[in-house]
């Protein structure tokens, strides 16, 4: 990627979301059939004064080819190697793709550049946000103490809330996780996250925490909504039941007294466990 | 007097679903009370329980069938067969039901409801049918600690070499799914895997209350977006909660880049060979099968994490109903027709001959099989018996019972006739 290798430009590749065209078109690349499109595929996928648009079709093709298991193996470690030239490129759309198929399949030199751009972000060649999921593919590689750090330090909230889905698989978070759950300065897409990150981390909790904040008076309607849902689908039967804080608030919901959605929530629970 | 009637030979609830195969059923007399003589004639006809579908009876497994049935139950209350088949298929459980009257009144002597489950295009769902599909898959995720684990554990890269590039591709994944399907049904017996039409637009599958929404051209990095009250929110498969998958294109038309299913099913030609067939798994530059995973970034684009996304099941429901409809097309269910598979000399590879059994049901650790095996042996179905607990890749090409009723896997799908 030369030059252009900075956090400016890692930053480039967040998401700017774009219209969806009405009818997508491919690319003809004309390939040879067999090992030898792969092999032109492969040159096309490398060949930076070739449109982005070629390029990533080709990768496109590659990529479904990849599925055809030993058929695939003529031209694997050129593959693999394309991909690895492909962190350092120009196109940040290719960089990103590049990693995420390195990384779901454990590869230690995407895992090194991903680790590298997190360290020293100004080595970074795709966002934060995007190194951290790549990174969680292999949780052997040392992401998850670099999660905790980056969800306390980084001020953005799409770092954060990626920081948080990788916290769900380490119970030394579970203190952060829950203080973030309750806190009602954190945006709801945070303590949504916060959520499903305990949810999985300890569904216990989860569900105490849950049926609290479904009695909270002046909790986010959809922080509600999701414990409501939480509640129904993934309930202790006998807890709710012998909550009778939470059977009165469920009766109040769906007599009328809550939002459409919550109600007809709160009736699905009842009768799920016959309060 | 009464009448009673078994649905799939069984009485048990989690039998009483029917496909457009038929199903061997029972009616006896159990309790014999004013019944003057030996035996006593009755007629078995339907009625709508709301849940709609329709069946035809029959007293022997072939034919059309006809809307009613007369029976004559002998009063020693033995059992008596006949035959059901689903010709529209329900929505809801129960759907309707099978009444028993005498042969010359309007009066119920017993009755069975009953379902005619059959796998439909995601497009067709019902909003209620959709919820309980997502309700099912969330309670098998149970937030990454249930079985759905197995599944995801399962199709790895390890494990690539029993179920892909070779000719076990397209019976190894009808019994993934099949197993799939079965789990769910354990926890909800009116679902059945809806298949993914991916050569058409399915844009209702991609929104916050069905599988998710993404970012077009996003990095398949940030978690797809569901509502407050989808409980797949909590889905958990891979290393972190969430579904991560970023479409390439534009989900209210289809993606463009598998080829048609007409194209697709046109790949067996000229003779219509299972050889020539299976080359919608992967033939650069279009195919069916791999094209449709990688119309998205995400892990269902690379063959190690692909199953951590449940669309994976409806992405291959939809290549397991091309098969159906090619086998119905070109007669190709019977295993034994040379065509309907491709056996060579030397044998294929383990796990992709007709006789081999197919990991990981059978549990063989035994190199080249990986060297794990997650999940245990096929899940059993109450309604029949097929494939066993450890399937052979032969025992999944008779899915309807066509060639004999005790193949019958206990699927159909909407537009593939028995």
């Amino acid at each position: 990627m030369k030059k252009t290798k900075t956090k400016a430009a890692a930053s480039a590749g967040r998401r700017s979301v774009k219209a969806a065209p009405a009818k997508a078109t491919l690319p003809n690349l004309k390939l040879a059939s067999g090992n030898d499109g792969l092999r032109q595929a492969i040159d096309i996928l490398r060949d930076s004064s070739e449109t982005l648009e070629r390029r990533l079709e080709a990768l496109r093709i590659l990529q479904a080819a990849t599925f055809a298991d030993e058929q695939f193996d003529a031209v694997r470690s050129d593959f693999v190697a394309a991909l690895r030239a492909l962190t350092e490129d120009k196109e940040v759309q290719l960089r990103q793709r590049a990693l995420g198929l390195l990384a779901r399949s454990q590869d230690s030199y995407a895992e090194k550049v991903l680790m590298t751009g997190l360290k020293q972000p100004e080595k970074a060649v795709v966002p934060a946000v995007d190194a951290l999921h790549y990174l969680s593919y292999n949780l052997h590689s040392g992401v998850q103490s670099m999660a905790r750090s980056l969800f306390e330090t980084s001020k953005d909230q799409g770092v954060r809330q990626q920081a948080l889905r990788l916290m769900a698989n380490d119970p030394q978070a579970i203190k952060t996780i829950q203080k973030t759950l309750a806190n009602k300065k954190e945006t709801v897409e945070i303590r949504q996250t916060s959520a499903e990150a305990l949810h999985a981390l300890d569904p216990t909790a989860y569900q105490k925490w849950a049926s609290k904040a479904v009695l909270d008076a002046s909790e986010d309607a959809d922080v509600v909504a999701t414990s409501l849902t939480a509640l129904q689908h993934f309930g202790d039967a006998k807890a709710i039941a012998g909550n009778s804080a939470l059977r009165a608030r469920l009766g109040e919901m769906s007599a009328g007294k809550a939002a459409p959605k919550l109600k007809r929530m709160a009736k699905m629970i009842a009768s799920k466990y016959g309060l | 007097m009464n009448v009673e009637i078994q649905i799939n030979n069984s009485l048990k609830p989690a039998a009483r679903y029917v496909t457009w195969a038929w199903s061997p059923c029972l009616a006896r007399i159990s309790n014999p009370a004013l019944i003057i003589g030996t035996q006593v004639a009755i007629t078995l006809n339907q009625a709508a329980l709301g849940g709609g579908g329709q069946i035809r009876f029959s007293k022997t497994a072939s034919g059309a069938g006809a809307a009613t049935l007369s029976l004559t139950l002998p009063k020693n209350g033995a059992s008596v067969p006949f035959f059901v088949r689903g010709t529209v298929a329900s929505t809801a459980d129960p759907g309707l039901q099978i009444n028993a009257h005498p042969a010359s009144s309007r009066l119920v002597l017993g009755s069975a409801a009953l379902m005619v489950r059959i796998r439909k295009s995601v497009t067709s769902l019902t909003t209620p049918e959709r919820d309980r599909l997502i309700a099912a898959l969330a309670t098998l995720n149970n937030q990454g600690l249930g079985r759905y684990a197995d599944f995801a554990g399962t199709h790895v890269q390890a494990a690539t070499p029993e179920a892909h590039g070779r000719p076990g591709f397209l019976p190894w994944h009808r019994a993934f799914v099949l197993d799939l399907e079965r789990e769910l049904q354990a926890i909800d017996s009116s679902v059945a895997i809806p298949y993914w039409r991916f050569d058409q637009p399915a844009a209702a599958l991609f929104t916050p209350d069905f599988l998710g929404r993404g970012v077009f051209q996003g990095p398949g990095t940030n978690a797809v977006v569901f509502s407050a009250t989808n409980p797949l929110r909590f889905w958990k498969a891979g290393p972190t909660p969430g579904i991560f998958r970023d479409p390439f294109f534009n989900v209210n038309a289809a993606s463009p880049g598998p080829m048609g299913q007409a194209a697709a099913l046109a790949l067996g030609n000229p003779g219509a060979l299972f050889k020539n067939f299976r080359r919608l798994e992967s033939i650069a530059p279009q195919d069916y099968h791999g094209q449709a995973h990688v119309s998205f970034s995400g892990p269902i684009d690379s063959i190690p994490t692909a199953a951590q996304d449940p669309l994976f099941f409806l992405l291959h429901c939809n290549v397991d109903h091309a098969w159906a409809l090619w086998q119905k097309q070109n007669a190709r269910l019977d295993p034994a027709t040379a065509a309907s598979f491709e056996t060579v000399t030397p044998p294929n590879r383990i796990g992709h001959n007709l006789g081999d059994t197919m990991w990981p049901w059978n549990g063989d650790l035994n190199p080249p099989r990986p060297n794990f095996a997650l999940g245990g042996t096929m899940a059993p179905s109450a309604c029949v018996g097929a494939p066993g607990l450890k399937p052979k890749v032969q025992d999944v090409f008779d899915y309807q019972g066509s060639v004999s009723l005790v193949n019958n896997l206990g699927f159909s799908y909407d537009d593939v006739p028995l």
